[in-house]
């Protein structure tokens, strides 16, 4: 019944094609697997097994990819891992997906060609042979594809429906760091050039910086004339309200870091950059603030879809992890008592 | 009936007062329409404009070539890698999950994702089980033999030719390619800042793969001024003539009063064999005066250089010019990289300096120049991840076609030698919104960096004061007393004319300002030094072309250097150069165009510094470890002087 509702291969008419695609089925679909595969059948569910043989493929692969070997936390984070794909998988399984997916269908043929490549017997007959071979049950590709075919299958249910006002606006204010638009500072800049100045630069800058203090000139008054008392330079000596990141990119992170440390409304200084030595006159700081929400809609939607996509798959999981027998290689705790580890 | 009136009146009353009291809130929030939406006006606003940095050349797993290489990367994952945040990449692990990750360090001003037009469609066909053609043989071979399929499927959209299963007309296929396009126009809404903070700009665009021949390389991006985009993107399948796809571009986007805009930017010209930029028609005649001019109206920007290599100008063709010898390929044109019966040595029409003098001697028949080409860079990357220009060992390569890791991280080097990180496109505007950079890049006030986040101005006039430099307001003056880069340098001023004739037989000469600033570093990798400021001049005269190059500032010969075995630098170098220059050997009866290279002190290339943090000695004993091999050929470019390419300033005399 479930399995004829998979999407089959050959050539389907559009509407076939519509339904298919339909939030709705795909609902009832997963809605009625998750219920099949939590346990409500006659059989009891097989036990789900993570071999010695596992855990050290597993170990190794993490040492091809890092150079080193996991740690016991990392490992245990790898076994949890390992559950939940090998569940899901055997959702897919159990749909059927490992006999009529038509990339599953070719990598067996594959194998099978490239063990045997003399063999006279037609695609079908070699998929049989596979399938009596049990390949569909060890390959790696056929595992990977399932996999992610599940994975689309969730993905794609989380993102067909459309988020209400409230939800958009609820995530808004649940993640307002994600939104959050950084701190701003607007300031005078005084350059003292260092391809100008070499050795003297250090020296010429505390003068500088002494001389506007004593002076006690406000930028906002006599910009013209402070900017006389430095070197010329292609930056405005009058920055608007930038971000650190922005002054970072403009005058080096040495600049940026130093100047949102320094007081507002006095000179100060000598501040390093990229380019020279700085006399500093913070105008105005505006701390973090949140945009609102018109202005920055798709970004939150786009947002909200990917964590409903990360829901719906450790529900899926979750759901698959109740009931399910899994017995782990030198752990003594059997099904749901791996829950508590997590 | 009159209670009803009253009732009305007070709510009136009620409603005007209310919108009284918001009317200030609503102050605050200034904002504009642009295409079909709305957004805040930039707080931060610069009448001198301001470099914003980005990439116009993005692909992402919607292209089939990054698709057969594993890469799975979508649009919306791009855009959040240019806004700064981590990304997995390939290879992925049995689970599906990435094992390599990359940031950038500095996040993106802008970018754009451009992935073919062609097969986009296709492609989707082939990796979405129960879709019409999923099955068909190219989509098993498409899925099974990923490289086979890159080949074949590239060779049969070359042709301008879709597969059997995209039915009769093709409109299966370009049915499917709604899905991508619809996917991708919503990513790229979503990573556009419409807020008042203005911190990323996202474009609209895809790239028409064009080629002919075996591999001769015609690919245009296309990049969409606002939201207006056309239904499905035009691709070289259903417009493989360049002037169809103009025409098309008219008609679907430019012409058809939906507010849409769009631009066109040639890139690769280095794997063109010359054909990118024509000059004749296919029966040999001179090209005409429409083309010339449709050219001109959609061409404004030309990408001198990305991961497949740098297009300015060759060493030996049509040039002495020592500095043409950066990140060359020796093919030229794509197929002849995978098979060498098909290619030739590189021929100098293949490069921008003399596609642009090509275009002063087409100007002087035609009174139209179609290769007035402002200059941008960008990576090309097909791991959907726009900026990653650092040359570090970390570099992962650009995939494409470059070397995949789809299966495994290669040995030794991560991309083909002769291919390298990319680079920056930057555009020099009021703001950081879509209409303030396309503006800019209307303008053709662009520049392109070989990575690095160099800031260049550069100004063209008649009478700029010799101390510019010296002077707080050089952006200021520059504007008011001349053009930027990208501009016509128009007639002398009258005055001018006048008072200079008297005292000098050859009459007022153009005046050229630039201000350079050093990239400023991050804090892990403070940049490197600036080396030299040159402007290259080319113009025609009797028929024939002709360039030179002037140094202005800094001093190639320094006396900086880089150690190959540790690839520490030392010497001196700049952090800021300016120069204000008068053309000595300015005729006003020429047509000429200047434009300005700034070059960094030496460092070592990204090839080398593999070579160094794998400890590989080319002299002495040992062998050198497998997939290393390439560290000691006499041809491995070991160092690299980055640098900075700002589009020309053309003087054209009066008739």
């Amino acid at each position: 019944m479930i399995q004829s509702t998979a999407p089959a291969p050959g050539p389907t008419t559009d509407r076939v094609r519509r339904i298919a695609r339909s939030p709705l089925l795909h609902f009832i679909l997963i809605g009625g697997l998750l219920y099949w595969a939590t346990g409500n059948r006659e059989s009891p569910p097989e036990v789900l097994e993570v071999t010695r043989e596992n855990i050290s493929q597993l170990t190794s692969q993490w040492q091809r990819s890092t150079g080193r070997d996991p740690s016991p936390a990392e490992l245990d984070r790898l076994i949890e891992q390992f559950i939940d794909d090998a569940l899901l998988v055997r959702v897919a399984r159990s749909l059927g997906w490992d006999r009529n997916d038509p990339v599953v269908q070719r990598r067996l043929i594959q194998n099978i060609r490239f063990l045997d490549p003399d063999n006279p017997a037609t695609d079908a007959q070699v998929l049989n042979e596979a399938y009596a071979l049990k390949m569909e049950t060890s390959d790696i590709v056929v595992h990977r594809r399932l996999l992610e075919r599940m994975r689309l299958l969730l993905a794609e249910r989380a993102r067909s429906r459309e988020p209400t006002e409230q939800e958009l606006q609820e995530y808004l204010s649940a993640h307002r760091s994600k939104f959050l638009q950084p701190a701003r500072r607007r300031l005078t800049q005084v350059h003292l050039s260092r391809d100008r100045r070499g050795t003297e630069l250090h020296r010429d800058a505390l003068a500088l910086v002494n001389s506007l203090k004593a002076s006690g000139l406000d930028p906002s008054e006599a910009l013209d004339e402070v900017v006389s008392k430095g070197d010329p330079f292609l930056l405005q000596a009058s920055l608007p309200l930038w971000s650190k990141r922005r002054l970072g990119e403009r005058l080096g992170p040495r600049f940026a870091d130093a100047s949102f440390e320094l007081p507002v409304g006095e000179w100060s200084g000598p501040v390093v950059s990229s380019y020279g030595e700085h006399a500093v006159w913070v105008h105005e700081v505006i701390g973090e603030r949140l945009p609102a929400i018109e202005q920055i809609r798709d970004k939150v939607k786009a947002e909200l879809h990917r964590q409903w996509e990360g829901e719906e798959m450790r529900e899926a999981q979750k759901r698959l992890r109740i009931g399910a027998q899994i017995r782990v290689a030198g752990r003594e705790a059997w099904g749901e008592a791996e829950e508590s580890q997590k | 009936m009159k209670a009803f009136a009253s009732v009305s009146r007070n709510r009136l009353a009620f409603l005007t007062l209310w919108f009284a009291m918001l009317a200030p809130f609503y102050a605050l929030a200034e904002s504009v329409i642009e295409g079909t939406r709305e957004r805040e006006i930039c707080t931060d606003r610069d009448p001198t404009r301001r470099a914003f940095f980005g990439d116009l050349h993005v692909h992402t797993a919607f292209s089939l070539d990054a698709s057969t290489m594993g890469t799975r990367t979508r649009p919306a994952d791009a855009y959040r890698f240019a806004w700064g945040e981590r990304i997995g990449i390939q290879p992925f692990n049995e689970s599906g999950r990435p094992t390599r990750s990359v940031q950038l360090q500095r996040p993106l001003d802008f970018a754009a994702v451009t992935d073919h037009a062609e097969l986009l469609g296709e492609t989707r066909i082939c990796n979405s089980p129960g879709m019409q053609g999923y099955d068909s043989m190219v989509c098993r071979i498409f899925r099974g033999w990923p490289r086979v399929a890159f080949f074949w499927m590239n060779a049969q959209a070359s042709r301008a030719k879709r597969h059997d299963f995209c039915g009769e007309d093709g409109a299966i296929c370009r049915d499917a390619s709604r899905i991508p396009w619809k996917e991708n126009w919503e990513a790229t809404e979503a990573a556009y800042d419409r807020s008042a903070a203005c911190r990323f700009t996202s474009f609209h665009a895809y790239e028409w793969t064009g080629g002919a021949g075996p591999g001769n390389n015609f690919h245009r991006n296309v990049v969409f001024a606002n939201d207006v985009v056309p239904e499905t993107p035009l691709s070289f399948t259903d417009a493989p003539m360049l002037v169809d796809f103009w025409a098309g571009l008219g008609k679907t986007c430019r012409d058809a009063e939906t507010g849409c805009d769009v631009m066109v930017i040639p890139h690769n010209s280095n794997l063109s064999a010359g054909k990118m930029f024509r000059t004749q028609m296919p029966d040999g005649l001179p090209i005409g005066k429409t083309e010339a001019i449709r050219r001109s109206e959609y061409e404004l920007l030309v990408e001198i250089m990305q991961h497949k290599g740098e297009s300015e100008c060759m060493f030996g063709l049509d040039t002495e010019d020592e500095l043409c010898r950066f990140e060359k390929l020796a093919q030229n044109n794509f197929t002849g990289r995978f098979f060498s019966s098909l290619s030739s040595p590189p021929v100098a029409r293949q490069f921008v300096r003399n596609v642009l003098k090509e275009g002063l001697r087409i100007e002087s028949r035609l009174d139209i120049n179609p290769f007035k080409f402002g200059m941008i860079a960008s990576t090309d990357t097909h791991l959907g991840t726009p900026g990653l220009v650092d040359e570090s060992s970390g570099y992962p390569g650009h995939g494409g076609a470059g070397k995949p890791a789809g299966n495994g991280v290669n040995r030794g080097f991560p991309d083909h030698i002769d291919f390298n990180p990319g680079g920056l496109a930057v555009v020099w505007a009021d703001e950081n919104s879509r209409h303030a950079l396309f503006e800019g890049m209307r303008r053709k006030e662009t520049y392109g960096t070989s990575g690095p986040r160099i800031q260049v101005r550069f100004f063209g006039g008649w009478d700029y004061a010799a101390d510019l430099c010296n002077d707080e307001a050089f952006a200021r003056k520059g504007y008011e007393g001349g053009v930027p880069m990208g501009g016509d340098l128009g007639p002398p001023p009258d005055d001018l004319k006048a008072q200079e004739g008297s005292t000098s037989t050859q009459g007022p000469s153009p005046v050229f300002a630039i201000s350079v600033l050093r990239d400023p570093g991050t804090p892990g990798a403070p940049g490197t030094p600036l080396g030299q400021v040159q402007i290259i001049k080319g113009w025609l005269e009797d028929g024939s072309l002709h360039e030179r190059v002037y140094s202005i500032a800094g001093d190639s010969h320094n006396g900086s250097g880089v150690d190959l075995d540790t690839c520490r630098t030392w010497g001196p170098g700049f952090d800021t150069l300016c120069g204000v220059w008068r053309d000595p050997d300015f005729d006003p009866r020429l047509r000429s165009f200047y434009y300005a290279r700034v070059v960094e002190n030496p460092t070592c290339r990204w090839s080398q510094k593999i070579c160094v943090a794998n400890h590989i000695r080319c002299h002495g004993a040992g062998e050198v470890p497998a997939g290393f091999e390439p560290c000691c050929e006499e041809s491995h470019q070991r160092t690299i002087q980055e640098r900075a390419w700002t589009s020309p300033i053309w003087y054209t005399p009066d008739r």
